[in-house]
């Protein structure tokens, strides 16, 4: 491992020769939300990154498994604890006609990292002490103490980007240039991004399409007739309720995948006495319904949770099993805790953020009420609701835990030390030793090894009641080939074409 | 009447104040903004310090005075989420919320005092109740609703209009449809009762009594002093249109006002709430102006030279 280069698995083989081929056609995306911003160091949401990524190119990227994938890197290499080394692509240009190289990985990566910039994400790359060049080709990337990470971050953030941009000439905001395969066109906000084919073949073998239009479209009813009548080829997001119609429609195809992230519900131990019990924790899982939740609230549209990370994510564990729906051992937990005459708990609810929130938290205290932890269900807007959250002012909350799993995942919910943003009082020694030494275990066998553990204690200790990932839903045109979801939402275009 | 437009222009400036403190009291009450600018996974360091990059971290009332100060230069500051300054992208976004707000106001003039005036003049009538009937249901369907059903209707089963965007003429139909719906029950409702309370005074009987034929009474005598009160809600009608049919602007995808404040609060971007609020809250006075200056075009009886 120290030495050898690591070739990565190369899900698209083809990559490498590009076969020629003319673009063709429009293709209309419609999303429920807009860009909030041209810059891709600055945007956040999962819709704004799929309009950056067929702009602009990261060193890593990801398979639609998650795995990850040689993009403007082709392999890396760990030098030794503190030191990663690239080798980038060659004859990558941007769309100004710059040549891709080390100088602009130093660049880009000191750009990402500087106080000046609006970037919440800056402190994913904060271990990175200095990027050295070693040739046009090749760069190290020195670290802080061992930051076994890299290559994950290195494949979610950090769009690379011309000198044009770093050197501040061109305002990344108002025009955006990368090497990606499609080329920045015109951007008015809410009402369409457009992009063109890039001239230069993409080193992924696209472009495919003479132009990208994306429209954002914030109501639902509204995006399913825009497919409907031709207006849109792709639409997201999709609510399950509106499956079977488009099922009925001719010429639409359903696309569906699990999500990363975890629908749960998360226990306060700091304000609930009760929750600092296991058994208590533990009987809430047994009492809550989950089968039935998924097949009525959310009419099938999503896939059972045994613990707090679902697969797609390092150190999920297929052996573990969801606690079964057993209420008569959840009573008799409740009264070896020394609750068997029940408790109130207030358990708070967003409306309309998750699929489903007030309705799937109403049947959840119904449930728990049935065995003797007699719960109220409060709606809260979403800005005190999350103030509640940071706060750590709710007993219980249903919440949505955003799944890949970074350093930042586990130590806002898990450790101790740290305290994080979500965390609600949970502590486990173990947990928390795991948690610091994963993102500095520079072998990924072994990382993994310790991320899995981490989800076994979870699974016994149960901060929370794990409940679903949730179904992601893209309708298309029958017209639209060649195109493949990902987990985690983001839109990447890969070799989409219309026929 | 210069005396007047003065006061009147003072007045304005005061209630911008009296926005500008609420808006800025009032969204801080509703918790802390960068908490909800920032995903939960941002770490607290970056969190710190791009509240210090939006200069969140001072205390709220320096915060006002520093705004305060460079509100009056004509910056309203950056917009968190565009990076650009807030005053343009609202302005940029007034056309489009303007198209629709005067389309919807014409639509409601020229159907709804024709028609107020016609129900007026045979109230009672089997005519008469029918519309009545039909104005209730426009202003109690929710805009939310009628909005969904005219684009399932139209552009999903008829294949006539396009469902949403801002792209052309025939994107303007439908929610201009939607919007009128309501205005126009309100305008038929208003004019029909004022014709009805007119035609019950002396001039009219001597209108009549000089043999003026009854569609000259009507257009002449009776249904310009049943405007007055129609042009006062007309005025409040477009003022609130201009402040963005949030809805309406939602469903259709309308790249307005309305769309930009919800997005706007959605995601705690303060300078560009801030500077919707202010936009719209001056339209709003601006209109009301108008308005009270219309007055004594309609009504010769109406004057602001006594400075009152």
């Amino acid at each position: 491992m120290r030495t050898t280069w690591r070739e990565l698995a190369d899900a698209r083989s083809a990559l490498a020769a590009p076969a020629p081929v003319t673009p063709v056609g429009n293709l209309l995306i419609v999303q429920g939300v807009d860009a909030e911003s041209l810059d891709p160091h600055v945007t956040t949401s999962g819709a704004s990154k799929g309009m950056m990524w067929a702009m602009y190119d990261k060193l890593l990227e990801r398979s639609p498994d998650m795995k990850i994938v040689p993009w403007l890197a082709t392999s890396y290499r760990v030098v030794n604890d503190t030191t990663w080394e690239f080798r980038l692509r060659d004859n990558v240009y941007f769309h100004n006609g710059e040549k891709f190289g080390a100088e602009h990985v130093r660049e880009t990566i000191a750009r990402f990292k500087h106080p000046q910039l609006r970037n919440v994400y800056a402190g994913q790359l904060r271990p990175v002490r200095e990027v050295e060049v070693v040739n046009p080709l090749t760069v190290r990337i020195h670290t802080d103490g061992p930051f076994a990470l890299l290559a994950e971050v290195l494949s979610l953030y950090c769009e690379m980007l011309p000198r044009a941009i770093t050197s501040g000439q061109v305002d990344p905001t108002r025009q955006a240039i990368g090497t990606g395969p499609y080329r920045f066109t015109e951007w008015i906000p809410n009402q369409r991004m457009v992009m063109d084919f890039a001239p230069r073949p993409h080193f992924s073998g696209q472009p495919r399409l003479r132009r990208l239009v994306w429209r954002p479209v914030p109501e639902a009813a509204t995006r399913l007739v825009e497919l409907k009548t031709g207006a849109a080829h792709l639409i997201t997001p999709v609510d399950p309720i509106q499956i079977p119609e488009l099922e009925a429609t001719r010429n639409v195809a359903i696309v569906r995948f699990r999500q990363l992230a975890s629908q749960i519900v998360v226990l306060n131990m700091l304000k609930v006495r009760a929750f600092q019990d296991v058994r208590v924790r533990q009987a809430l899982n047994y009492a809550t319904d989950v089968d039935t939740l998924i097949r009525t609230v959310m009419r099938g549209a999503a896939y059972r949770l045994a613990s707090a990370f679902g697969p797609g994510i390092p150190g999920y564990d297929e052996t573990l099993r969801p606690y079964p729906y057993d209420p008569e051992r959840a009573r008799q937990l409740l009264v070896e805790a020394g609750y068997g005459g029940g408790f109130d708990v207030t358990l708070v609810t967003p409306e309309g953020r998750y699929l489903n929130d007030r309705l799937a938290s109403e049947a959840i205290a119904g449930m728990w009420t049935r065995v003797g932890v007699r719960t109220r269900v409060q709606v809260m807007d979403w800005s005190p609701f999350v103030q509640g959250v940071l706060g750590k002012t709710h007993d219980a909350f249903f919440f949505q835990q955003v799944g890949v799993l970074l350093d930042a995942t586990t130590s806002i919910n898990f450790d101790s030390d740290r305290k994080g943003a979500a965390w609600q009082g949970y502590h486990n020694e173990e947990a928390n030793r795991l948690i610091q030494e994963a993102p500095r275990t520079m072998d990924p066998t072994r990382r993994n090894e310790m991320y899995r553990r981490l989800n076994q204690i979870l699974h016994r200790d149960c901060p929370w009641v794990y409940l679903w990932n949730q179904q992601g839903v893209y309708a298309l045109q029958q017209r639209v080939k060649g195109w493949e979801p990902h987990v985690d939402g983001i839109i990447r275009l890969g070799n989409i074409s219309l026929v | 009447m210069t005396r007047f437009l003065l006061q009147r222009l003072v007045h304005l400036a005061w209630v911008v104040l009296a926005i500008s403190i609420l808006v800025f009291v009032l969204i801080h009450l509703s918790g802390d903004p960068i908490r909800l600018l920032t995903p939960l996974d941002a770490r607290p360091e970056d969190i710190e310090r791009v509240r210090r990059l939006y200069g969140l971290d001072k205390p709220l009332v320096l915060q006002y005075v520093d705004f305060l100060g460079r509100a009056v230069r004509g910056d309203l500051g950056e917009s968190f989420r565009f990076g650009q300054p807030a005053m343009p992208l609202v302005l940029q976004r007034l056309p489009a919320t303007a198209l629709l707000a005067a389309s919807t106001v014409a639509v409601t003039i020229a159907v709804g005092i024709p028609l107020g005036a016609w129900c007026g003049a045979r109230a009672g009538s089997t005519a008469d109740w029918a519309v009545s009937v039909g104005t209730f249901a426009g202003i109690s369907l929710p805009s939310f609703w009628l909005g969904v059903l005219l684009i399932l209707l139209f552009a999903d089963r008829l294949r006539l209009l396009p469902a949403s965007g801002f792209d052309g003429p025939a994107h303007l139909v439908l929610p201009v449809a939607t919007l009128s719906v309501y205005t126009t029950g309100l305008i038929v409702r208003m004019v029909r009762a004022d014709v009805i309370a007119v035609l019950g005074q002396e001039f009219v009987r001597t209108a009549r009594a000089k043999g003026l034929p009854e569609g000259a009474v009507l257009g002449r005598h009776v249904v310009r002093n049943a405007l007055l009160s129609t042009v006062t809600v007309l005025g409040l009608q477009l003022g609130s249109l201009l402040g963005g049919s949030v809805v309406v602007e939602a469903v259709f995808a309308w790249p307005g006002v309305g769309w930009l404040m919800l997005q706007a609060i959605q995601t705690r971007d303060l300078p560009l709430v801030r500077a919707v609020v202010l936009v719209v809250g001056t339209a709003f006075v601006l209109i009301n102006l108008v308005v009270d200056l219309l007055y004594a075009a309609l009504d010769p009886r109406i004057r602001y030279d006594h400075a009152g």
